[in-house]
């Protein structure tokens, strides 16, 4: 009989492809344009690790070792880095694009969601405590402020002027004004349990675990305005080709949807327990986080195949913006 | 509530679960597998069926609610779990939510129990036979939080004690079919 717990805990970084790595560490110009691609950052919850996947050739570039349950990630390609919190511990770590931890900051045990803005400031969401808190590129605090219930992901609308909480159990959006903190709207989701949110053509969308919805918020006139019916458990959404994508956690697919209709499209099988999606930088589809497969999948906005299927670490989740492309310097 | 053969289960679990960790919860994972000495057919005979479960040990009845409903419906069909024990009537209710007889496979999720029945939340499962070189291969897995869902739990409700509590459920199911079909070498 075997049993898998999926504890390992690899003590150390572990480059793979380590023949190119090296080759790209013996110039000093892993940054130049000419290398310069489009990347992933995924978090292996229960492998305790960082895996950059790079999106051209969907190969591993290098893999960071990191304790405690990483899971919430947020890749910042103006800031060559990413930001990837430890669930266990609360624990803010900041990851260069060669898989180096630069930086770290405890944030408190339940430090979850984090998301990027566009001037390189960043929220992280307080699972435990109700909170929401701006931090500074140093990590310094800038602000706190009071949100609903477990408060899980975040989002900063294109523009940078607001930031959105999905507070789970609550059922409700927070949305506040991104320089002050101030709450200017709180919006009850479709169906229950929202999780992930995101920002897209100016509306928020919330993936709503124990609805089997997807809500539609115009966060402006602070209205819910459409839902999207998916399959058991939705835990994120991306937009990629002008559709719409959601992963189910418990029907192991995702649900295709037009993001103006709101119409369904397809629900397509993937890999067991996907989780954290995000649309590749050219927009011609998704990358999926399959936490059970112990894969990451690479999904064609129109074709709706699998164009690619990686192995990593035990357990990614990938909960956020994962993906991006580099800023040649 | 006692739970004579549930506890001894969950009490084994506790025994290796060690310290109380303080931090947040994350999602834990239990898979098993047994390779048995029958046919994959032959076995999910025996284990295939939603509103059966009286192959496990731990199981003294399986209802369907409302009684009578079909058990091969994906998102509808629900059953409850009476539990063996010594006094009351510890129970686990499941949802069907996968049905898929071509690859002998279904999934689940617990609907209700209580964290003294089954320390864990959010929980569901995938239980297939697999055919491996003509043998039945169980593969029985899971994924689930922690009874206690917030920072410092107690030790009987931390990720330690859900993760042997589960195990000790599949292990229990496993040992049962080895017994009944034998293991294959």
């Amino acid at each position: 009989m075997r049993l898998r717990k999926d504890s390992a805990r690899p003590s150390d970084s572990v480059p793979v492809r380590a023949t190119l790595v090296a080759a790209l560490f013996a110039g000093s110009c892993w940054l130049s344009p000419a290398t310069a691609g489009d990347l992933a950052f995924v978090t292996s919850q229960n492998g305790n690790m960082v895996s950059i996947i790079d999106l051209s050739d969907n190969e591993i570039i290098t893999q960071t070792a990191l304790q405690d349950a990483p899971a919430p990630v947020a890749y910042d390609p103006q800031a060559r880095r990413a930001y990837v919190i430890a669930a266990d511990t609360g624990r803010l770590s900041v990851i260069d694009e060669a898989g180096r931890i630069t930086a770290t900051r405890d944030l408190g045990e339940g430090a979850f969601g984090i998301a990027t803005a566009p001037n390189g400031e960043l929220f992280v969401t307080d699972w435990f405590e109700a909170g929401l808190t701006r931090l500074g590129r140093d990590l310094k605090t800038l602000w706190r402020t009071d949100t609903g219930n477990a408060p899980a992901g975040v989002a900063v609308s294109a523009a940078g002027d607001l930031v959105a909480t999905a507070d789970r159990d609550d059922d409700a959006v927070s949305i506040f004004d991104a320089t002050t903190g101030r709450l200017l709207r709180k919006i009850a989701t479709a169906g229950a349990h929202p999780f992930a949110i995101t920002f897209h053509d100016d509306r928020l969308w919330t993936a709503d675990v124990q609805g089997d919805t997807v809500s539609v918020i115009d966060p402006i006139a602070g209205k819910l305005i459409g839902q999207v019916p998916t399959g058991s458990h939705p835990y994120g959404v991306a937009f990629a080709g002008g559709r719409g994508f959601v992963t189910n956690q418990y029907a192991g697919t995702l649900t295709v949807f037009d993001p103006k209709t709101l119409a369904v499209q397809a629900e397509i099988d993937i890999g067991e327990y996907p989780e954290g999606i995000a649309a590749l930088p050219d927009d011609s589809g998704v990358v999926v986080a399959n936490w059970d497969s112990d894969t990451v999948e690479v999904v064609d906005a129109q074709s709706l195949t699998v164009r690619a299927r990686i192995d990593v670490p035990a357990g990614p989740r990938a909960f956020g913006a994962f993906t991006g492309r580099q800023v040649p310097h | 509530m006692k739970r004579k053969l549930l506890a001894v289960i969950v009490g084994t679990a506790l025994a290796l679960a060690g310290a109380a960790q303080a931090h947040g919860p994350s999602r834990q994972k239990v898979e098993m597998t047994q390779v048995l000495d029958a046919t994959p057919d032959e076995v999910w005979q025996a284990i295939g069926k939603f509103d059966d479960m009286s192959w496990h040990p731990a199981v003294a009845s399986t209802e369907m609610t409302p009684e009578g409903a079909a058990a091969d419906i994906s998102d509808e069909s629900t059953r409850i779990l009476h539990l063996k024990a010594e006094s009351g009537d510890p129970t686990i209710t499941e949802q069907l939510i996968g049905w898929s007889p071509e690859k002998r496979m279904y999934k689940y999720m617990i609907t209700d129990v209580a964290v003294e029945v089954l320390p864990v939340t959010n929980y569901s499962s995938t239980l297939q036979v697999k055919d491996k070189d003509g043998n039945a291969e169980v593969v029985w897995k899971a994924g689930f939080y922690r009874g206690f869902p917030n920072n410092d739990p107690p030790a009987e409700l931390n990720d330690e004690a859900a993760i042997a509590a589960v195990t000790g459920v599949y292990q229990a199911g496993m040992d049962a079919l080895a017994e009944r079909f034998g293991k294959a070498e």
